[in-house]
């Protein structure tokens, strides 16, 4: 069924098309807000919230200025990013976050050890990151997004997209190794 | 470094709960819609806005010459 057409009809208050469309994109939506570093109850909250504005203001989307994918995850962007920035915000901070250790099984104790004060490292220069910017890493890692679509989210264009990201990047990597 | 910060960005991923789908959806059916676009006038409602525009001119304008009577005459 085409994502456009159901946009029509939930518009219309079809409920049929609107389980379907949050069937198809609540794996992006998750995945998007666990790598902007919430946890999973506010990011249940968060993706609830972008799903249920979806259904109030379907009439209002243009298919001439976004994808309804771009869309979507511009709804949960703007949502997590002001969940971030009020004070008291939760952020994630457990070894949940880390990835499975299957690689370093074979690994020496003190290689292990370094291992995983580099991933800690690394996780924490996650955690310094500005929630835009975060967003913006959050979003390169959704699938099948392009750098348009993410320039569209992120309301800039694709150089400027292009250049945070490796700006980025290359913070955290200069900060792991440093 | 840049694979260890790949499989870090991979392991926050999170997954939907189950049956989010069909609690969302469910929830849903309590919420109204907005319109897509703010509906036009119809005649009638121009025809009643007119009437109502032209009763207030007209207490306006009995108002201010009560209030010139009523000045002239002190």
């Amino acid at each position: 069924m085409d994502i456009d057409t159901d946009i029509n009809k939930i518009a219309a208050g079809d409920h049929v098309a609107f389980g379907r469309i949050v069937e198809a994109h609540q794996g992006r939506i998750f995945g998007y807000l666990g790598r902007m570093g919430l946890d999973s109850a506010t990011a249940e909250d968060i993706a609830q919230e972008t799903f249920l504005r979806l259904w109030r203001n379907a009439g209002q989307f243009d298919a001439k200025l976004a994808s309804p994918a771009t869309w979507i995850l511009t709804i949960a962007r703007n949502l997590a990013l002001t969940h971030l920035a009020r004070p008291a915000r939760r952020v994630e901070i457990t070894n949940d976050a880390e990835p499975p250790d299957t690689a370093c099984d074979r690994l020496q104790p003190d290689e292990a050890l370094h291992a995983k004060q580099q991933r800690a490292r690394l996780h924490a220069a996650l955690e310094r990151l500005a929630p835009a910017d975060r967003s913006l890493l959050a979003a390169s890692y959704v699938e099948d997004l392009g750098l348009a679509e993410i320039a569209r989210i992120e309301g800039c264009t694709t150089g400027a997209v292009k250049v945070r990201l490796r700006a980025r990047l290359r913070e955290i990597l200069e900060e792991d190794s440093g | 470094m840049a694979d260890d910060l790949d499989r870090l960005l991979a392991a926050q991923k999170l997954v939907p709960p189950q049956g989010f789908a069909q609690r969302v959806t469910a929830l849903a059916r309590t919420i109204p819609q907005r319109n897509s676009q703010p509906q036009p006038l119809r005649p009638w409602q121009w025809a009643s806005l007119g009437v109502g525009a032209g009763l207030g001119a007209l207490l306006l304008g009995e108002f201010a010459l009560f209030a010139f009577v009523a000045g002239a005459a002190q």
